[in-house]
């Protein structure tokens, strides 16, 4: 009896402090209407090997994503830069950062640490990368992949490569990493070469070229190497887009272009439009149904047909749109586009495939050609008549120019392994 | 009574001919037109007395000036005017002898900048808005039931500027958190000040369900040195804490 009293007033008094506890007895404020902006990241310069660079390299990662603001490390005070791998969320609280990265380079592995300035002193990921032949430049995408993977949840594209084609001196198919490093042209053709398309493993790139005085469809190996043609029907064999074990692309060897679905030996496997009018420019989404451009109803407009046939148009704004790429992740059926608006240039479009909502990504710069989705779908690279090649992360609208050079078409290849 | 006038005066005129055929048929149109034409002047008499459903007020929204967008186009983006300085005003100075000033060197525009002093001055509108509100004895619809209309309204006039304070630094990543997880979102940061204002200690007690947008409230207290100094009898609840709630859907927009 004596007991169960004396267990009662505990638990009373226990009710007791856990009322008076932390949060309920404070007097409310409340706060509303934030402020909206890029995540605010400061990125200090690395410590150890090759430090100037792989900082270099995060920085420009970080800024083509579209997903940060990287604070100017000029505004950053000594007492913090000396502080190596720690970290005081106070004082860099005071420089405006959310989070900070920090990298440090030493007996070939680089060390990154985020810290969260909301969260404490402690670092919210601690990782390692080993660095390879090539420099820091890879375990620095590695890096970026991880800060990215921490906030979003998805690997980010770091490290992903993207085709395309020169219009300028040379017309050769080339490959730049993704944050504009490393330059490589992979043909040999001295002829125009065009629309390049990245095979879904990344080994191989398909593209048409004029070698044989007839737009054939070649195949070389991402690398670079010897190309070998796979396609040589009279007339067109362009646009390839990979189709599972095969190619999708335009043949108009009886007189008109229409989609045919070819083996990667160049066998002709089924065809897939049957229309008096003008059918190109395939794209193939992640449950298989292709985007395509036809003037079958007047003007060129974006069409869609499944597996099964039967093409619905879904794009009914514009006189003139053309080069369809449909997003790859599998919960976005977003097609971008290039349509030509009133005003005469040409812009990135996306149009939701399902609903037929037409969002604009591009304006006012110039015209804007060929675009192609990131292997997380977040980004998109472009030609513009600014020069060189653009990437846009299409929700924030942070765009940032990756090559200067002349380039047209370009095909972003998969996302690194990890 | 009027009603009645109107219906008969046809049937008079139906006599006065002398050809009434099928009366059942007839006397049944007879009766429709009067009640037709009585229930229009019954509807004209009693307008007054007709009332709306009660409902909630619904604020109105009207259309831009402009020429509308023909739905044939592409869409565009919405652009906007960028912000400019107002023009250089010119200073006089009482001293006959004084040299010519040199010139000011134009100063660079800076669009950030000028958002930010458009935010000010209209937060500090807001502020002198309610400030204008001088009603000692009722209080205010933000007021506390315990205390006073006075001490109420000196409490009101801290917290809004601790808010605002706070708020300057207040940044939900765009994309990461993105606008309608933002609407549902709210988390509280208890905040304790020191007599002075400054902020000795803030810790996340109630989050929000996202890890970003908590983060975000919480390094806006910690991004917060000072803030001004509580009233004298806030200094005691400021020092032991209080709860800054981020967001919420009630009042946010």
């Amino acid at each position: 009896m004596r007991c169960a009293i004396v267990a009662a007033l505990a638990l009373v008094s226990a009710r007791a402090e856990s009322q008076t506890g932390p949060a309920d007895d404070l007097p409310r404020i409340r706060m509303t209407d934030p402020n909206r902006d890029l995540f605010k990241i400061a990125l200090p310069r690395a410590e150890g090997d090759g430090a100037r660079e792989a900082t270099e390299i995060e920085t420009r990662d970080l800024d083509v994503v579209g997903l940060f603001r990287i604070l100017d490390p000029a505004s950053f005070p000594p007492a913090l830069l000396a502080e190596g791998l720690g970290f005081n969320s106070i004082n860099w609280s005071q420089v405006g950062a959310q989070g900070v990265a920090k990298m440090r380079i030493t007996g070939g592995t680089l060390e990154g640490r985020l810290y969260m300035v909301g969260r404490g002193d402690a670092a919210v990921i601690t990782k390692t990368h080993k660095l390879d032949g090539g420099g820091a430049r890879s375990a620095v995408h590695a890096w970026a992949n991880d800060i990215v993977e921490f906030l979003t949840g998805n690997r980010g594209p770091f490290g992903s490569r993207i085709a395309y084609a020169q219009t300028g001196g040379a017309h050769e198919i080339a490959v730049v990493d993704m944050d504009g490093g490393r330059t490589a042209v992979v043909t040999r053709m001295n002829s125009d070469c065009m629309l390049p398309a990245f095979s879904p493993g990344g080994g191989e790139i398909a593209f048409t070229s004029f070698l044989r005085d007839n737009p054939d469809l070649w195949i070389v190996s991402a690398g670079g190497g010897r190309a070998r043609r796979v396609s040589r029907k009279p007339g067109l064999n362009t646009g390839a887009a990979w189709a599972g074990g095969g190619i999708v692309l335009t043949l108009s060897f009886d007189g008109n272009s229409e989609l045919y679905r070819i083996g990667t030996d160049g066998s002709l496997q089924s065809r897939l439009t049957s229309s008096p009018a003008i059918d190109v420019s395939p794209s193939i989404s992640p449950d298989g149904q292709i985007a395509f451009v036809s003037n079958r109803q007047g003007s060129p407009q974006i069409f869609v047909m499944g597996s099964g046939g039967g093409a619905r148009r879904v794009t009914f704004q514009g006189k003139y749109n053309q080069t369809p790429k449909w997003n790859p992740r599998p919960d976005k059926p977003l097609i971008a586009f290039a349509g030509r608006d009133e005003r005469g240039a040409f812009d990135i479009f996306t149009v939701d495939a399902r609903s037929g909502d037409v969002q604009r990504v591009t304006q006012g710069q110039g015209s804007n050609f060929d675009p192609s989705w990131s292997p997380d779908g977040r980004l998109l690279v472009y030609a513009s008549s600014r020069g060189g090649l653009w990437v846009m992360n299409p929700e924030t609208r942070h765009e940032v120019q990756i090559t200067r050079a002349a380039a047209s078409s370009p095909s972003w290849g998969p996302a690194p392994k990890k | 009574m009027g009603t009645a006038t109107i219906a008969s005066m046809p049937a008079v005129a139906v006599e006065r001919h002398g050809k009434p055929r099928n009366g059942t048929g007839f006397l049944i149109t007879l009766a429709l037109h009067g009640a037709i034409v009585g229930g229009i002047f019954w509807k004209h008499t009693h307008r007054e007395e007709a009332h709306e459903a009660p409902r909630d007020f619904v604020v109105a929204e009207m259309v831009k000036l402009g020429k509308p967008r023909e739905k044939f186009w592409l869409p565009r983006l919405p652009t906007r005017a960028p912000d400019r300085a107002p023009p250089p005003t010119i200073k006089i100075t009482d001293d006959p002898f004084a040299s010519a000033a040199p010139a000011e060197a134009p100063r660079p525009e800076d669009p950030e900048v000028s958002k930010e002093v458009k935010k000010a001055l209209n937060r500090a509108r807001l502020m002198a808005a309610a400030a204008g509100d001088e009603e000692p004895e009722e209080g205010l619809p933000t007021g506390s039931p315990d205390g006073t209309a006075t001490t109420a309204k000196a409490g009101d006039a801290w917290a809004t500027a601790m808010v605002a304070a706070i708020r300057k630094h207040w940044s939900v990543p765009t994309e990461l958190v993105n606008d309608a997880a933002l609407e549902k979102l709210e988390a509280m940061v208890r905040v304790q000040i020191a007599e002075d204002g400054t902020i000795t200690s803030s810790a996340l007690v109630q989050p929000s369900g996202n890890a970003l947008y908590d983060d975000a409230c919480a390094s806006a207290v910690k991004a917060t040195p000072k803030v001004p100094p509580p009233p004298p009898n806030m200094v005691a609840r400021a020092a032991k804490g209080v709860g800054l709630v981020c967001g919420g859907k009630d009042l946010g927009k």
